[in-house]
């Protein structure tokens, strides 16, 4: 075997008197891909950034990072800027915040290749349109003029991709690469990844916090916590054999099915809970002229389906669908350009605000973003009770302290913590707090967008725990909105797929997710990353 | 991502006063603006001279013992009139900022609220007062409505409703798509009470650092007004009017100009100052980008 291309060892780093890596080992082979696994705050990102000398200011790193026989510890900041984008590419998660708005896309490619070789405005943009299309934006449909806002999230990414590869570097640090993107997306930007490292015989550090993912792709797995290497080696062995216990729980954790008494008959009688009959959301087109505009977007078109007291039932699609904006739609947040939705006997989409009250007394949401969904500057306390605004007769003072109490304890926190601010709580606390403000009415009906994408492995698999037991005890009904499968399959009865803003397959999950009829599903489901499936094909190969 | 390496969102009263006092312009300009207000507080209960009286004899005498800024061209003590004067930039600029805010603010809400016309019509209004220099207007208005201190108050007040309005309704409308904001209005929370609840406090910061800018541009409004003669009306002693009257004086005895201008320079930058402070202290976009 040649050389590793990065070889890490004893790496320790600390900023103040926080220690964040403890003696990290890490070798690289030419060709190879290493997945680099762990929860929020392991170290794996800071990791990337140590290689890449992109340290905060006040870090201290000790240890031995060799690339290609270089210290990368010792070396000059003059030797990083030469090395940084030439041998080591970098690619990031957030794909809209590592491109330049301003700049047109062939500019931002070129600008690296400029640099590094000296060539000449023609050559580098000749070799930046090479580089774009072998990323999959050929010229003629992904002109250079093109601006970073003008492309899709995914294809975004793959203008992130071709600058970090531009120039065929050893080494490719990917560093969540495909977090933002929906699981069709996803499996493409991980396929483009694979073939590169094929054909140019780079290195590669995947960085990820889904098993799925890595198992997928990486020929070996690092697993960190708390900044230290909790197990390496082979990535087929390490996950079958599953021998550190931490490996173990990582693994549970992500193919975790709660334990849900109504899973196999919802409770509740049949009654129809809400019914979307032919609803339509059409977005004026963006002017062409003094008096004419484009052909309206139709974010949805034309959808129609009912959800039963007591069901739990998954709205599944690609971003963009429109799935979204027909939530949205269904919490009267927003009004259907055609058709009508009622819920619990109520037309909501054609009340008004005051009209609406009781039925946004029986329905509530939880939102995606655990961050965004508290007022910074209220107690949790506030925050909790505001549906309480929705009652005919206000609470008096004890009544809602007992009602938040009441409500906190349902989702697995104290009663105290309503005196806190947002920012004492992690995203899985915040996303509990989140769902005690959606039950604190006693709701029928809760609508949840994306509830679990932005956390942790093992908190989502808490998180999933407690919809379950909500069902079980409250027989709550449950809009799960998801790009995700295999939440659709640990905690619904019903699945539902949505495509450009229509409705393409309905049916059990069950039966939906193993024998899907329809081409859209069959592609979310052959593109959702699979840890079992991975791992068996890892055994076959 | 490491949350617990980077300062938190969190702003109680010790978190600011840490980074406050970190804040060399913030605390410059704070010493300044407690003492200009102190001086203007301690001229109700105690000047050295009564600024009224006129002692012919005592005129334009140098700084000295007895007068520590000298007199004027009356005999009048400088330092007394610039202390009583200070009581007038004050109030008129404090004032004027109260009208602006409490005008200009729930404007700006309220379009933000409601977008759509309402918000084209108001956003438009405020871009015709904005496209008129605002001290110009202010000398039209008194010119029209009659000079005086109530007058200048009005005309600067009236400039400061668009920019007030603009600040909130920029604020109100980065808020409005927020998740929390979706949740409240998922509890049928009115776009009144949400306001009231959820952007007031959010947008506070951003009002109280363009409050102070206001102010100090008050001063500034309130001398320019009284230099032409359109403020402040004698006998009340203004900074302006002191600058007007040193600039027939200004061969014989430049301290009359020297006092006045030194103590509108020093006020307009130590409110500058806080300002820029305040604004690097509270700022969310300089605070912690999730």
């Amino acid at each position: 075997m040649s050389a590793p291309v990065l070889d890490i060892s004893g790496l320790s780093l600390s900023i103040g008197r926080h220690e964040i890596l403890k003696e990290v080992g890490l070798t690289v082979n030419p060709g190879e891909v290493v997945g680099l696994v762990g929860e929020s705050g392991s170290g794996k990102s800071m990791t990337a950034h140590a290689v890449m000398r992109l340290l905060p200011h006040a870090a201290q790193a000790t240890g031995r990072i060799a690339f290609n026989g270089d210290d990368l510890i010792a070396a000059s900041e003059t030797r990083m800027c030469e090395l940084r984008g030439d041998e080591i590419g970098m690619v990031f998660q957030e794909p809209m915040t590592a491109l330049n708005p301003v700049k047109t896309i062939g500019e931002q490619v070129a600008e690296g290749i400029r640099f590094h070789t000296g060539a000449g405005r023609a050559d580098a943009e000749k070799r930046a349109r090479d580089m774009l299309a072998r990323v999959g934006l050929p010229e003629n449909r992904f002109p250079l003029t093109r601006y970073p806002h003008e492309l899709s999230g995914g294809q975004r990414q793959r203008v992130v991709i071709a600058i970090a590869c531009a120039l065929r570097p050893k080494l490719l640090i990917a560093d969540e690469p495909t977090t933002a993107l929906d699981v069709v997306l996803q499996a493409q930007i991980l396929d483009l990844l694979r073939e590169l490292v094929a054909e140019d015989g780079m290195g590669l550090i995947l960085i990820s916090h889904d098993l799925g993912v890595v198992a997928d792709m990486a020929d070996r797995i690092t697993i960190l916590r708390h900044g230290a290497v909790q197990e390496t080696g082979e990535t087929a062995q390490v996950l079958r054999e599953q021998k550190h216990p931490y490996t173990r729980q990582l693994a549970e954790a992500s193919t975790h099915v709660p334990a849900w008494a109504n899973a196999k008959t919802p409770p509740g009688d049949e009654h129809r809970l809400l019914q979307v009959e032919n609803v339509s959301r059409h977005f004026p087109g963006h002017r062409t002229g003094l008096f004419s505009r484009a052909e309206p977007t139709r974010a949805v078109d034309g959808v129609s389906f009912a959800v039963r007291s007591g069901h739990s039932v998954a709205l599944v699609g690609q971003s963009g669908c429109g799935k979204s904006t027909l939530a949205r739609m269904i919490l009267a947040l927003d009004r259907p350009t055609g058709g009508a939705i009622h819920f619990d006997g109520m037309e909501t989409s054609a009340l008004d605000e005051h009209a609406l009250r009781t039925a946004r007394r029986e329905m509530q949401v939880v939102f995606q973003d655990p961050y965004g969904s508290f007022d910074p500057r209220q107690k949790i306390g506030h925050s909790v009770a505001e549906p309480l605004h929705l009652l005919d007769r206000p609470l008096t003072r004890s009544e809602r302290r007992e009602r938040i109490a009441e409500a906190l304890i349902e989702v697995g926190m104290q009663p105290s913590d309503a005196t806190k601010y947002p920012h004492e709580f992690s995203g899985g606390q915040r996303q509990r707090l989140a769902i005690a403000r959606a039950i604190i009415t006693r709701p029928k009906l809760v609508v949840a967008d994306e509830p679990v994408s932005a956390l942790d492995v093992s908190i989502r698999a808490q998180i999933l725990d407690l919809f379950a037991k909500l069902n079980d005890d409250l027989g709550l009904a449950f809009l799960f909105i998801t790009h995700d499968l295999t939440v659709a399959r640990a905690i619904t009865h019903d699945v539902m797929v949505m495509d450009h803003g229509k409705i393409v397959e309905t049916g059990k999950t069950g039966a939906v997710l193993d024998a899907p009829q329809s081409e859209v599903t069959k592609r979310l489901i052959a593109a959702a990353p699979d840890l079992q499936r991975a791992i068996e094909r890892r055994l076959r190969a | 991502m490491e949350g617990e390496l980077v300062a938190t969102e969190h702003e109680d009263w010790r978190h600011f006063a840490r980074k406050a006092l970190a804040n060399r312009s913030f605390l410059a300009g704070a010493l300044i603006t407690v003492f200009v207000v102190a001086v203007a507080l301690l001229s109700f209960v105690w000047t050295p001279f009564d600024v009224t009286k006129l002692i012919i004899t005592d005129r334009l005498q140098t700084p000295n013992a007895a007068h520590w800024l000298g007199t004027d061209h009356f005999g009048r003590d400088i330092l007394s009139m610039i202390m009583v004067g200070s009581r007038n930039s004050i109030a008129v600029a404090l004032i004027a900022v109260g009208i602006g805010m409490a005008v200009g603010v729930p404007l700006g809400c309220w379009a933000a609220a409601k977008r759509g016309v309402a918000d084209e019509v108001l956003m438009r209004a405020s871009d015709i007062v904005f496209a008129f220099p605002a001290l110009l207007s202010a000398v039209m208005i008194t010119a029209i409505f009659g000079p005086g201190a109530l007058n200048a108050i009005i005309a600067i007040g009236i400039f400061n409703i668009p920019v007030f309005a603009r600040v909130a309704r920029g604020g109100a409308l980065a808020l409005w798509p927020r998740e929390f904001i979706l949740a409240a209005r998922a509890s049928g929370k009115k776009s009144g009470l949400i306001t009231v609840q959820h952007i007031l406090p959010n947008i506070a910061n951003l009002l109280v650092v363009q409050g102070t800018i206001q102010f100090s541009l008050g001063i500034l409004a309130e001398a320019g007004l009284s230099y032409v003669g359109l403020g402040t009306q004698p006998p009340a002693p203004s900074w302006g009017r002191m600058l007007f009257e040193a600039q027939t004086m200004m061969a014989i005895a430049p301290h009359m100009a020297i006092v006045p201008g030194v103590a509108i320079i020093v006020t307009v930058l130590g409110l500058n100052l806080l300002g820029d402070g305040l604004r690097d202290v509270l700022d969310p976009r300089l605070r912690r980008q999730r």
